[in-house]
Parts: structure tokens; C-alpha cells; sequence
């Protein structure tokens, strides 16, 4: 078991090697190609006097005059044993695992995601609960009641659900319930540390519109799931033997339809962790989406490759635990 | 707003404005926007100290004027500091907010109307003293002015300080560097990051004690004082400077100091214990809060929002209501009370790349000037209210010396297809090779524009239908705002490769003169191979000629009047299309005290607010 | 990043990896008798709901292709044309009720641009099924090419792309796909070859968005590949002495058709969402060229004082996607009834 993880962690360390290495190619190497200089880069870090100077220092201090390998390998460097960068009036040292610090305002990345990260994590979190109970329930109530209104209501529910992005039910919301009814607050973000109740009700709105195309998919996926299983002979045998139906049900046909729902469950939180990026930008809360957003459109590399990083690594990791609940879902499920 | 087009400054504008006002209000019934008052415009107020209310109060005079000190005084802000640090920023916002924390050699006048637009001491004790023919300049500070930190502030600081900030660029990349343009220095001194020995130092620039600090400049500059007042002045002591991240420790000077900075959430200010109201006669550091609190990168649909429902006391971006926000101002009396609406000191142009051909031909550049339909992109960017007024010169109107004129005059500025084809025939006569047979351009050109702001997208499709209708075919290319001049429209490479004829700008000036306005965005020497801001690409021989002229001239009028006649030959050239002089239209929630629109700013003074 | 093709996609259905080894029994039974394409079709036609959405399907993509034809009978054939009299001359807003709705403007016009909006929805409709349709295409290619030589092969060779499938699968998409949209600006040369405007951002866009799709599309190809490898047909083809591309052709592909088919089909849906995506991320399509994500995108921007402008574009998205799902859908109970 302990044997199994740490092979697992080992190839996520890996995976996340390869992607630093295409993540740095695409965002340095791919712009030269479009014409880019390592002048126009540091020009772009450079007020509007374009001193010169301030383009061959701002070059020299983030790296730009040198090779994209040895750019890259101490980039590495500083992942693994820290590094040592001048602010102009001292050495600053940054402990590994160290992610550089921004070109854009000179803060150390992993600060500033430590910062974004809690904004993200109540978003994806919240939203997750939000979409697994009710794509779970309306799953379970549509199989139960196969064939019958409430099916085909929730099923054409979840069908319109998958087909309404974010973008466009977001701001649905935010007229309706922000701007009409006031109900809740438009966008924004309010830490839970900060003010609980403020942070919940700026949330309400975010959590409904990342959910709502989930919990449809979950929804069908579980009822197919549902349907499948108690077809099953097992069930049939736990219905013969005279089991309530609420034990064959939940205890049984449930627990066996819910292991492709944990699949996808781990692939997704992991990608709504990654960063929702969508919800972020509709409703303006500062999480590492649309923090990463901002750096990819300022070339702010570091961020960059420091989100991109983080968000793999949640990914990485949402699928090891996936495998990991497998075994305790589906105890037939052997890790080797 | 963006770094890369600062906008500082603005003007007043008295009875004209309320003028224009109501008669736009009247005339929203109607559907045609002709009947507007397009191409109006507004005469500058002188400005009197008084309290006055209503719309536009702010920007003839005080609005709750009060000395009193209030709560905490909340402001939202759609974008972040390039940096706090006084000597490493270039944000128009910032440079209206730093009274708050740091005290400049000199500052802008807290005054509506023009006389906002005057110099006046802070740190200095009076205004600059001239001698040697103008080469010589010297300053005395306040005694007794201290840091956050408690030590006393000296004039070494105050050169340290612009050292730091002009020759330290290597380091502190963000703000302007004018004094190594001025100011002599026999030493080459390579700044204070790569040249570490404290006794090194710009020759030009000498303490001989702990309050005289004389500068010795290579030619005469008579905007000197101006220059003053650029947030760089403000003291640093050479032993607490940090650099890049000298902001994280930054030692205030004025009324306030930082508590905290978290870059893309918020900054925190509260009283600076070590601010003596005695060494500020003139009142332009009084505490009118018992905290601010600026939080940054704020959703721009919902600012207005806040300042509507009392969340916020105020929108430190500067650049007025969206567009659902200016319809509930301007339909609504109570609201529109609260409101100005006030030139922002910027305009709005597209430059014509006179390096590219046919545009290297002055009448292919006229035969643009003559099509642009300025009154639908007025309407488009926001009407008279807060948009701006139709543009038809290169610098906005205020411009000391600025001289109203139009050289490309059409009916209702809809633009003249028969003038605009008839300057494009006589183009392709002598340039056939560049047309078809039909008279139309053979090429595709790019229009450029930054992929920030909405409207320039819109405006920027109506001048590709212009264009279109007289035989020149466009593709708008909308690029990276910070990225702009840099990589795109300001790179030469680039705007070659993409046949880019065509680049939207929008700036402000730096400081109130022709020369603070101009110089960066004409003049041949302001040309960079990458990160450009003289969009035209031209280095026009005559405009440098009038730079020289005027530099030289030590008579303030005559210098105005030379500023005025390179503005008439760069519009002669066809170098810029003008579409507005920017207004902006702002509000300001009834929380708010002392409230007044700085013309030389373009925003209100944010230093000199408060709240109830 | 949760409403892209990927999660959002129909990949989490009963072709998911985990479940696969069941190409349904009518896919078995391929071989005699009626066709598996002509069951299906009998069953789909019995599926009024997937007719339906076939014919709206089949409306919209009408539509599109007579998009100049359509707007020119209302009267507004050329989308770029601006109405500036139509604005409020105060806010750049439209005139009069619902964004300015009107007998000569169904949809309203557009605020600021002042150009109207039902034009610009039906010739952006060109847009987003272009990009979603060959997007497609090229994720099923590389994924059919990819997943088959994994399943069949096995070994190294699936160990190798499986692998390459994790890397991708692990990737902010949406951050790459700007990154790569951004970068690549208004003229770009490759192999001799140069693009420019609309076809260059087409091209683009059909790449990022079909490039980043394979991995899904590849993984349920192999595991309908390692399923079938197994099965006596196949077993019976190899002992016969057929060599391996014979295999694939005959033996496999004609299986593969119809999960292929189904994915397909629910990937279209799912393209055209991303493509939105990105277009109201602010990367994609250039004006004037209408775009519904880009109306959207612009829409953002006042939809507080004209809802109206998000509601068009929001609904023409919705109602295709909902269309295209909804027809994908009874597809695939067409092929595969044990999911009802």
C-alpha cells in the first residue's frame, strides 16, 4: 500500500517535471518564434520612459539575457534547493520549494498563491458539495422513478444544465438575484476569516453557477449508474433474501453506482481546483484562475509556471486519492 | 487605466459645461445624436476656493470642505500599483494618492479650475530659485519633517531619492526619468544599485547642508518646479532603501502611512504618528480620515454599484461611471448632484504610421483625416458627459497656450468622403504603384488597439468602416494593453511585419505644459525601436524644430504660443487623428469631504479627501 | 475550467475507460443480419425528442450556411454596418426598450457598436460551428489514430501514449489554449505557408481546441480497442493470418464507428462551449467578424444596463449546444438501448 502511493507520488513528481518543461517551452520559446525579443520582454516590465537602462537591468535581474536552458535550470534549482535574487540593494534568499518571485510586482509567488489558493479551494470545494448532492440525489430520484414526469423533468434538467456555461448563467444570476432582487451581493470576494456570513452569501451565486452543468452530468450519470446495478444479480439476490428495500437501495445498488462518480469526481475537483477559471472572472474573485489569466496576458512567467504547476499537482493528486477511495468504495477494487 | 497611457491632469470646466450638460440631458429624447453639442469646447474656470454643491461642484470648488477628521474612508480601485514605492511608479491614480503618504518637493496647487494646475511647495520650503542663466537651481526643505520612522528627513534623502528613481532604473524600471534628460552629471553615474559607494553620486545635483539642495541642469528648463512635483522627489533615506522591494517598508512622509500592501487585494493606511501639522502651513496634509483603505483590482461593473449603495466612499481608478452606471446618473437628479464630469487632461487619437506607405504620403494621411466619423465614435465612447468633447488638435485643451483650431473641419465632424477622395486621388497619383485601378489601396492594413477598454474596440470598427468606404481596407488587431507599445503598436519590427497604419492611443500628460504633454508621444528623439510611444513613427523635422525653439525660450507666453505652433504642424502633417478631448464622468458618494477635482491630476486630490 | 470539453463532455458517459469492455451487444452482433447502422437508425426514428433536435440541428447549420441570404430578406444583410442614430445619445446605450428591439432590428442592436444583433448572431453561428465541427474532427483524428495503435498494440507502445495522455490530461487547458492564442497575432508563417486574418484565427482555434481534445476522444478509442482485441473475431482474423493494418480496418474500425460516431457528435456541443470560452476570455475571433463568445464577451461589460445584449448570444448558445446534446444523446441510445 505505502509501496503503491509512494510510486504513485514519485510519477506525479515526474508528470509535473514534464509539464514545468513544456509550460516554460511554450511561454519562452513559442513567443520567439511569434517575433518576440528577450529586449521586447523586459521592455514590456518597463514604464513608459523605456530608459535603456531600466530594459538592460530588468533583463539582467529576471534572467532574459541569458540561454532559455540555463533559465530553466535555475528555475529548477530554485524548486528544489532555493535560490539566492538581487532586489537591486541586497541578496534576498528564496527557500526552496521556491517558484520565483513575480516580474510584475516583485512579490514571491508562493505568497501570492498562498493568497489566491483559499479564494479558489472555497469555490471549488463549495461548489463540489453543491454538485454531488444534488446530481446524486436527482440521479438516484430519477432512476427510482424511472419513466415517469419526474425522470424526464430531471433528466431535462440536467440535459439544459450541461448546456448552459458558466459565462452566461453567471451573469443570469447576478441580474436576478444581485441586481433585481438584492438579494445577494454581485461579485467579490470576502475572506471566511474575514467575515463568515459575508463570505458565504458572496459565494451562494459562484457555487451555483460552477455547479449546476456538474450536477446535471452527475445526475445522468448516476441514474445510468443506478439503472445498471439493479439490474445486477446481486441485487436480485439482496432482494430475494428479503432485505428492505432502503438497505438494497442505498446499502448496495448506491455504493456500487457511486465508483465511476468517484472517478469523475476526483478528475474534477482536481480541475476546479487547477483553478476555476471562468467562475473566477464572472464574479471577480481573485483565486489562482484568474490570477493566471492576468499573468499569462502581463507574460508574467513565474506566476505562470507557478499556478500551472500547483493546479497539476492538484490534479495529480485528486487522481491518486481517487484510487486510493476505490478500494474503500469498491472492496473488490485490488491496488497494485 | 493602464500604465502605458497615463492621465494626469484634467480640467474644469464652469458654466460651459453645466451648459452642455442640460442641453444633452434635454436632448435624450431625441435619436439623433447631431443634435448634440458635438465639437464644443469648454472655457477653464479661474477657480475659486469656495464650497459648492451640486453637479460639477467638484470641480468649481470645494464640496464639504472640512478640515475635520473622519472614519475610515473606503476606496475601490478596477486596477493595482505598478508600485507604492514613490520613485518606481508611473499610475495616474497613484501619483493623485501619494500625498497620503509621502511629501514631493512640490506639489499641485488643492485648488479647482486652473489654479489646480499651479506648483506649489511641500517638502520645498518655497518654489525653486533660479540662477546662472536658468542652469542653477536651488531648493531649501522644511525643518523638523519626519519619517513614519521618526528620523528627520534630509536634503541628501530628497537627492538620494531622485537618484534612485531617474539613474536607478536598472532596478526601479517603472517611473518616469526626466531629471537624466536635464540635469548634469559629469560622473556618468550609473545609479545606486550598480554603483554601491555612498560617496558616489550625481554631480549635478548638490546638498551643501541638511536643507539646500541645488540642481545644476545642462540647458535652461523652465518647468523645472514641475518636475519637482513628481512623486520621485519624495525623500528616501539611502540606508532603508531595499530596492525593488523598498515598497514593502516604504518610510512615509505625509499624513498617513502604509500598514499593509497585498498586491491584487487591498492596502491599508492609518495616521503617521510622526506627521507635525506645523511643518505643513499650507494645509496640504491634513488628516481627514482615521483610516484608509483602497482595495485594488475591483470588478469595473461593479464599482459603481458600491459607490451607489454606500460600500465604497470612492473610485480611485479616475476614469468615471460604466456605462449602466452614467445612464442612472444622468437619470437621476439626486445622483447627478453627487457627480462631475470633467476633462480627464488626455485624449484620445489614433496616430497614422507615417513610415508605412502610401502613409508616407501626407495626402493619404489627410484623406484619413477627412473621413473619420468623430461624432458616432463621441457618442461611442460615451457623449459629451463622458466621453469628451470632439477633438480636432493635438494637444487637449488644457494645455496652457493651447489655441482652438481645426484644420480638417467637416459638417457635424461626420467626415467628408468627397474631401477625404479627393486627398486619396492625388495620393495615388503619386503613389500608383501602392493602388488598384478602382482607387482603392491594394494592401490590408492593421489598426492596433488595446484589448482593454471596450469603446476603443468600437470606435476603432467605425473608423475600419470609414476607411472601407473610401477604398482602404483594415483588420483591427486588439493586443495586450501593457503589452502595447512594447511588443505591438510601439514596435517597429512588429507594426512592420503587420502593416500596422493605424495605432489608437490615449495619453495624458506628466506634467501641465506643451512640453510634458508632446514631447513623448512626437518628438523624433522619443522614437523607440520597441516600447514606442510616438505612434506615428515620424520623426518630423519641423515639430523637433519647434521642441528647440520652445525649450530655449525662457518667456513663459511666447513658450506657450511655440507649444501652440508645434501642435499646428503636427496636425499640418496629418501625424494624429484627434477624436475626444477625454472627460470623465465621476462620482463622488455624499460620505465624502473635501472633495475636489485637480485639474493638474485628472482625478480628484485624493490626498485631500475625507469622509464623514 | 469545469465546463470544457473534457469534464463537461459526454466522455463521463457509459464509454468512460472504466466501464468500457462492453461495446454494447448490438455492436457484437454487427456481423449478421441487419447492419448496426440500420438498427440504429430504426430506433432513432422512433426517438421524437432526438428527431427533433436533429432538425434544429439541421435548421442551424442551414442558417449558417445562408446567413447572408437570411439577414438580407430582414433587411440587414451586412453585420457590420453600424446604426449610430439608434443609440441614446447620452450613454451609447440603445435606444428604446429590450436593447432596442424593432421591426427593422429583431434582436435589438448592439450597445456602443451600434450594429445589429440578429445579423451578428446568424453569421456568428458560422463561426462556432466551424471551429466546434472541425475541432472535432481533428480531436477524433489524432484520438482514433492514437487510441487504436495504444489499444491494439499494447505494451511499450501503449505505456508511451498513455503517459503522453496523462500529461495532457494534467494541464490547465484553458491556460495553454490562451497562452497560444494570444501569442499568435495577426500574420503567422509556417512551413512557407503564410495565414492572415480571419482564416489565420480560425485556424487557430480549430487547433487549440482540437489538439487539446484528442487525449479524451483517445482514451474511450482504446478502451473500445483493447475490448474488441480480445473478442473471437478478432482472435479468429489473427489465427487466419491477417496482418495488423488489415486487422484494424476490417475488424475494428467498423465497431468503432458508431461510439465514435455518438462522441463525436457530443464533442460538437462541447467545442462550441470552449470555443465561447475562449472568445470571452478575449482571445479568439478579431472584429468585425461576429462571434457569439464575443458578444457575450462584450456583453459582460453592460449587461447591467442591457441584459438584453447577454440574454441573445447566452440563448443562441444554449440552444444549439442543448440541440446537438439532445441528438447526441438519443444517438447513442440508438446504438446502445441497454442505457435506457
Amino acid at each position: 500500500m505505502i509501496n503503491y502511493i509512494v510510486r504513485r507520488l514519485l510519477a506525479g513528481v515526474v508528470l509535473l517535471f514534464v509539464i514545468s518543461l513544456i509550460t516554460f517551452f511554450i511561454f519562452f520559446v513559442i513567443p520567439r518564434l511569434g517575433g518576440q525579443t528577450p529586449e521586447s520582454l523586459a521592455s514590456s516590465f518597463v514604464g513608459k520612459t523605456q530608459d535603456p537602462k531600466a530594459i538592460e537591468g530588468v533583463m539582467h535581474r529576471f534572467g532574459f539575457d541569458q540561454s532559455i536552458w540555463v533559465q530553466y535550470g535555475r528555475y529548477i534549482k530554485g524548486v528544489f534547493f532555493g535560490y539566492d535574487f538581487s532586489n537591486g540593494a541586497e541578496q534576498v534568499h528564496c527557500f526552496a520549494p521556491c517558484l520565483g518571485f513575480s516580474y510584475k510586482n516583485d512579490i514571491l509567488v508562493s505568497h501570492s498563491i498562498s493568497e489566491w489558493l483559499p479564494v479558489t479551494l472555497s469555490i471549488a470545494l463549495g461548489a463540489s458539495v453543491v454538485w454531488l448532492l444534488f446530481g446524486v440525489t436527482v440521479g438516484v430520484i430519477s432512476a427510482l422513478r424511472r419513466g415517469t414526469w419526474v425522470d424526464r423533468a430531471g433528466m431535462l434538467t440536467a440535459l439544459m444544465g450541461v448546456s448552459l456555461p458558466v459565462y452566461f448563467i453567471g451573469p443570469l444570476l447576478m441580474i436576478v438575484f444581485a441586481n433585481n432582487w438584492h438579494l445577494l451581493p454581485d461579485s467579490g470576494y470576502v475572506p471566511l476569516t474575514t467575515d463568515p456570513y459575508q463570505w458565504f452569501m458572496h459565494l451562494v451565486l459562484p457555487w451555483a453557477a460552477t455547479a449546476f452543468g456538474l450536477a446535471a452530468l452527475y445526475a445522468r450519470l448516476t441514474r445510468v449508474g443506478m439503472l445498471d446495478t439493479l439490474n445486477e444479480d446481486f441485487i436480485r439476490t439482496a432482494r430475494a433474501k428479503g432485505l428492505p428495500e432502503r438497505t438494497v437501495i442505498f446499502k448496495h445498488a448506491l455504493r456500487a453506482a457511486l465508483t465511476p462518480i468517484v472517478t469523475i469526481f476526483g478528475m474534477d475537483l482536481g480541475f476546479a481546483l487547477g483553478g476555476v477559471v471562468l467562475t473566477e472572472y464572472v464574479f471577480n474573485l481573485p483565486g489562482i484562475g484568474r490570477e493566471a489569466v492576468d499573468a499569462v496576458n502581463q507574460s508574467d512567467l513565474p506566476v505562470v509556471m507557478g499556478v500551472t504547476i500547483v493546479a497539476a499537482a492538484f490534479i495529480v493528486l485528486a487522481n491518486l486519492v481517487v484510487d486510493l477511495l476505490y478500494g474503500v468504495v469498491d472492496p473488490r477494487v485490488r491496488l497494485s | 487605466m493602464n500604465r502605458h497611457s497615463k492621465l494626469l491632469g484634467g480640467v474644469a470646466l464652469a458654466a460651459s459645461v453645466a451648459l452642455a450638460a442640460s442641453a444633452c440631458s434635454s436632448s435624450k429624447s431625441k435619436s439623433s445624436p447631431s443634435t448634440k453639442p458635438t465639437g464644443n469646447v469648454t472655457t477653464l474656470p479661474s477657480g475659486a476656493n469656495s464650497s459648492a454643491e451640486g453637479f460639477n461642484a467638484a470641480v468649481n470648488g470645494f464640496v464639504r470642505p472640512t478640515d475635520k477628521q473622519g472614519g475610515t474612508m473606503t476606496l475601490v480601485n478596477r486596477s493595482d500599483w505598478d508600485s507604492p514605492d514613490t520613485g518606481n511608479q508611473y499610475d495616474a491614480f497613484a501619483w493623485a494618492f501619494d500625498g497620503n503618504y509621502a511629501r514631493s518637493m512640490m506639489a499641485y496647487a488643492q485648488k479647482p479650475g486652473v489654479e489646480g494646475t499651479k506648483v506649489v511647495p511641500d517638502l520645498a520650503q518655497a518654489a525653486g530659485v533660479v540662477s546662472d542663466g536658468g542652469l542653477t537651481w536651488t531648493y531649501k526643505i522644511k525643518t523638523g519633517v519626519k519619517y513614519s520612522d521618526g528620523t528627520v528627513v534630509k536634503a541628501a534623502d530628497v537627492k538620494y531619492a531622485i537618484e534612485r528613481s531617474n539613474w536607478g532604473q536598472d532596478v526601479l524600471q517603472n517611473g518616469p526619468n526626466y531629471f537624466t534628460n536635464f540635469v548634469k552629471d559629469d560622473t556618468k553615474y550609473q545609479g545606486p544599485y550598480k554603483d554601491t559607494n555612498p560617496a558616489d553620486g550625481v554631480s549635478g545635483i548638490q546638498t551643501p547642508d541638511d536643507s539646500t539642495i541645488v540642481f545644476h541642469l545642462k540647458q535652461p528648463f523652465a518647468d523645472f518646479d514641475y518636475l519637482m512635483a513628481i512623486p520621485g522627489s519624495a525623500p528616501v533615506p539611502r540606508s532603508a532603501d531595499k530596492g525593488a522591494d523598498y515598497f514593502k517598508s516604504y518610510l512615509a512622509t505625509g499624513q498617513y502611512k502604509i500598514d499593509s500592501y497585498k498586491p491584487g487585494v487591498e492596502m491599508d493606511l492609518s495616521p503617521n504618528p510622526s506627521f507635525d501639522p506645523s511643518t505643513d502651513p499650507d494645509k496640504l496634509h491634513v488628516l481627514r480620515a482615521s483610516k484608509i483603505v483602497v482595495k485594488v483590482k475591483q470588478d469595473k461593473s461593479t464599482i459603481d454599484d458600491q459607490l451607489f449603495n454606500g460600500s465604497a466612499d470612492g473610485d480611485l481608478t479616475g476614469v468615471g461611471v460604466q456605462a449602466a452606471g452614467q445612464a442612472k446618473v444622468m437619470g437621476d437628479p439626486k445622483l447627478k448632484a453627487d457627480a462631475d464630469s470633467a476633462y480627464a487632461n488626455s485624449e484620445s487619437y489614433f496616430a497614422i504610421n507615417g513610415t508605412m506607405k502610401p502613409f508616407d504620403n501626407l495626402d493619404c494621411r489627410q484623406a484619413v483625416e477627412w473621413i473619420t466619423d468623430k461624432n458616432t465614435m463621441q457618442t461611442q465612447l460615451g457623449g459629451p458627459i463622458a466621453g469628451g468633447d470632439i477633438a480636432t488638435t493635438a494637444q487637449p485643451p488644457t494645455v496652457p497656450g493651447w489655441v482652438k483650431e481645426d484644420q480638417y473641419a467637416t459638417t457635424d465632424h461626420k467626415g467628408d468622403a468627397t474631401k477625404a477622395k479627393a486627398s486619396l486621388a492625388k495620393c495615388q497619383s503619386a503613389e500608383p504603384d501602392q493602388f488598384n485601378a478602382d482607387g482603392t489601396l491594394k494592401t490590408t492594413y492593421e489598426i492596433t488597439i488595446r484589448d482593454n477598454a471596450d469603446r476603443e474596440e468600437k470606435i476603432a470598427e467605425t473608423l475600419q468602416n470609414n476607411l472601407k468606404s473610401i477604398g482602404i481596407q483594415t483588420t483591427i488587431d486588439a493586443k495586450p494593453f501593457n503589452k502595447y507599445n512594447a511588443d505591438f503598436a510601439g514596435n517597429r519590427q512588429y507594426s512592420q511585419a503587420h502593416k500596422v497604419a493605424i495605432s489608437f492611443s490615449k495619453w495624458g500628460w506628466d506634467f501641465p505644459t506643451g512640453y510634458g504633454y508632446m514631447y513623448g508621444i512626437f518628438a523624433g528623439s522619443a522614437i523607440h525601436e520597441s516600447g514606442n510611444y510616438v505612434l506615428s513613427w515620424m520623426d518630423d523635422k519641423a515639430v523637433d524644430q519647434g521642441f528647440e525653439t520652445a525649450l530655449a525660450e525662457t518667456d513663459k507666453t511666447k513658450r506657450d504660443a511655440d507649444y501652440a505652433a508645434i501642435d499646428h504642424q503636427i496636425m499640418s502633417d496629418a501625424l494624429i487623428v484627434p477624436i475626444v478631448y477625454n472627460k470623465e464622468l465621476v462620482y463622488r458618494p455624499e460620505t465624502l469631504t473635501n472633495v475636489v477635482f485637480s485639474q493638474a491630476l485628472g482625478m480628484y486630490y485624493f490626498s485631500a479627501m475625507g469622509v464623514k | 475550467m469545469t465546463t470544457l470539453p473534457g469534464d463537461a463532455s459526454p466522455l463521463h458517459d457509459n464509454f468512460g475507460e472504466e466501464e468500457t469492455p462492453e461495446p454494447g451487444t448490438a455492436a457484437g452482433k454487427a456481423i449478421e443480419g441487419r447492419s448496426l447502422t440500420q438498427i440504429a437508425w430504426s430506433r432513432l426514428k422512433k426517438d421524437k425528442v432526438a428527431i427533433a433536435a436533429g432538425g434544429v440541428v439541421l435548421f442551424l447549420i442551414l442558417l449558417a450556411i445562408l446567413a447572408p441570404l437570411v439577414t438580407g430578406i430582414f433587411g440587414v444583410g451586412d453585420p457590420s454596418k453600424q446604426y449610430p442614430d439608434l443609440l441614446n445619445p447620452d450613454s451609447a446605450m440603445p435606444a428604446g426598450a429590450m436593447g432596442g428591439i424593432s421591426g427593422d432590428h429583431l434582436l435589438g442592436i448592439e450597445p456602443i457598436g451600434s450594429r445589429d444583433v440578429f445579423s451578428r448572431i446568424v453569421f456568428g453561428s458560422r463561426v462556432s460551428l466551424l471551429i466546434a465541427t472541425s475541432a472535432s474532427l481533428l480531436s477524433l483524428l489524432i484520438g482514433i489514430v492514437l487510441g487504436v495503435t495504444a489499444g491494439f498494440f499494447g505494451g511499450i507502445v501503449d505505456m508511451a501514449i498513455s503517459r503522453i495522455m496523462d500529461v495532457f490530461l494534467a494541464f490547465p487547458l484553458l491556460l495553454f489554449a490562451l497562452a497560444l492564442a494570444a501569442i499568435i497575432s495577426d500574420k503567422f508563417t509556417l512551413l512557407g505557408l503564410t495565414m492572415t486574418g480571419d482564416f489565420l484565427h480560425i485556424s487557430v482555434l480549430i487547433f487549440i481546441i482540437g489538439f487539446f481534445g484528442w487525449p479524451y476522444a483517445g482514451r474511450i478509442v482504446r478502451g473500445q480497442t483493447i475490448a474488441l482485441r480480445e473478442r473471437e473475431f478478432v482472435d479468429a482474423a489473427r489465427v487466419l493470418g491477417a496482418r495488423p493494418g488489415r486487422i484494424i480496418r476490417k475488424e475494428l474500425m467498423p465497431n468503432l464507428i458508431a461510439p465514435i460516431l455518438v462522441y463525436g457528435t457530443l464533442l460538437i456541443p462541447a467545442n462550441i462551449l470552449f470555443e465561447a470560452a475562449l472568445s470571452f476570455l478575449g482571445v479568439g475571433i478579431r472584429p468585425p467578424t461576429p462571434s457569439w463568445g464575443k458578444m457575450l464577451n462584450d456583453a459582460i461589460n453592460y449587461f447591467r444596463a442591457d441584459p438584453e445584449y447577454l440574454i441573445v448570444p447566452g440563448l443562441a448558445i444554449f440552444i444549439t449546444v442543448l440541440a446537438f446534446n439532445l441528438f447526441g444523446d438519443g444517438l447513442r441510445d440508438a446504438f446502445d438501448p441497454k442505457a435506457h
